[in-house]
């Protein structure tokens, strides 16, 4: 059988180096972390290295903050064209929809905006809050949610929050393709950031924690790739 | 209209190879832009070659691409799909009454003999509908029956087929691939194109089969269209 696996760039410096090159087109991929790891940045990243090379990127925001705000902190950070705004990457505020619609009502929304726009990358920020609207269904929801996201042939990287000293949201973690964790440590006085990849389908992965940071030109960056 | 340019392009290719009596043609395509170059490729088709196409499923469920044709204003109404994969994708959407479903893409190679591309007729009976008694043949995608298949098989198939398209002047098939990723099953279906097309990150650029060869990647849409939405 021929099934060499194509890939395309996390845009997080160090990253494609831990995973074979890259994330595996198609795939969803969980990023998890608590409150302040840098998950949206991580997001924000991938979109941006995805419109840099031309593809078209759709940035879904759930629950967690309205668009403009969400913008108006990440606008900070050099990697962020302005000029990718409503063009290659389009921004899309599902939190209305997820508070009025059942799953299947979510679910064709998100259809019919991925057919229309047919996207190379998908960013669904934060989905754990969507398990608060949607109950009994949630697991159901999920399935059906990552078996599309697959069929419309892309890579999408759903943000899951956690609690502290969660390592990733369980009912998550079970349909997707790959797991990257960003966390923190207290290490002393100091706390430490780390991204791990716990899992990544049909990928040989670097194991075990990795220091990063997080600057200004390059959103996270894992420190072993700079020395 | 959607990639109006691109439709253009590609609508006049297939006219011409159609006043030459040329009915393969092959498009190469980044991988990625695979759904988009499929899209354009069939409103092409349906525009210029005629509505009764059949449209052969392999890499995802059909209703992926009915979907995009629906929201892309396309009408497919007397199109037939062949789904090889939905009975084994946990997808639950497979009401479309023009469909025939196969039970896994491993049953790829045999579907001339099963099949001789059967479909049901928008009245819900089944006919024989044969290669030569439709407007086009489109197979999405052509890789994905080597992820199924052995090469030679897949090869074998693919052979088969494309003589008796060949051999039928009324007939006309597209496939499009990732010449990067797949470069022996392209250079395999090149030798039995009529035509070549390359689409890189869905921006259009024919290619004389002569100079295929030397023939770099298409330009990334930073230096022109491609990438973006043309609405």
């Amino acid at each position: 059988m021929n099934d060499a696996i194509i890939r395309r760039s996390s845009g997080t410096p160090g990253l494609d180096e831990m995973i074979s090159g890259g994330f595996p087109f198609p795939s969803v991929l969980l990023v998890a972390g608590s409150a302040g790891t840098g998950k949206t940045t991580f997001a924000q990243k991938f979109l941006f290295e995805g419109a840099k090379n031309g593809e078209q990127c759709i940035f879904f925001t759930t629950l967690s903050e309205p668009t403009q705000w969400m913008l108006r902190f990440s606008s900070q950070f050099e990697f962020v064209d302005p000029e990718y705004f409503g063009r290659e990457i389009i921004y899309i505020d599902i939190g209305h929809d997820i508070r009025e619609s059942g799953p299947h009502e979510i679910l064709d929304i998100l259809d019919e905006k991925i057919a229309a726009i047919m996207p190379q990358r998908i960013v669904i920020d934060p989905i754990t809050v969507v398990c608060d609207f949607i109950e009994n269904n949630y697991r159901t929801f999920l399935f059906d949610l990552v078996t599309r996201l697959k069929n419309w042939d892309c890579v999408t990287v759903l943000t899951g929050e956690v609690a502290p000293g969660q390592l990733y949201p369980p009912e998550i973690a079970h349909a997707v393709d790959g797991i990257v964790l960003l966390m923190y440590t207290h290490e002393g006085e100091e706390r430490r950031k780390y991204i791990e990849v716990l899992k990544m389908r049909g990928t040989n992965h670097v194991t075990g924690k990795q220091s990063i940071d997080i600057t200004t030109e390059e959103g996270i960056v894992v420190l072993k790739s700079k020395f | 209209m959607v990639y109006e340019t691109e439709v253009i392009a590609m609508r006049d290719v297939i006219s011409q190879m159609m006043k030459t009596s040329q009915n393969r043609l092959l498009v190469n395509t980044d991988r990625v832009y695979l759904a988009k170059t499929n899209l354009i490729t069939l409103k092409s088709l349906l525009e210029e070659r005629g509505p009764r196409g059949i449209f052969l499923s392999i890499n995802r469920p059909y209703h992926y691409m009915a979907h995009l044709l629906r929201i892309h204003k396309v009408d497919y109404e007397e199109m037939l799909f062949i789904d090889a994969v939905s009975k084994i994708s946990g997808e639950r959407k497979m009401e479309w009454k023009q469909t025939t479903f196969l039970d896994s893409p491993f049953q790829i190679p045999k579907i001339f003999e099963d099949l001789q591309l059967i479909g049901k007729t928008p009245d819900g009976s089944t006919s024989i509908i044969k290669i030569i008694e439709s407007d086009f043949v489109v197979i999405d995608d052509i890789s994905a029956i080597f992820h199924y298949n052995e090469l030679g098989t897949g090869k074998r198939f693919l052979k088969e087929f494309l003589d008796a398209v060949a051999s039928n002047p009324k007939s006309f098939t597209a496939f499009a691939i990732d010449r990067e990723t797949q470069r022996d099953v392209y250079e395999f279906l090149a030798d039995s194109s009529d035509r070549l097309v390359d689409m890189g990150n869905a921006a259009f650029m024919e290619v004389p089969k002569e100079l295929e060869e030397e023939h770099a990647p298409m330009a990334r849409p930073s230096d022109g269209e491609g990438g973006m939405i043309h609405e």
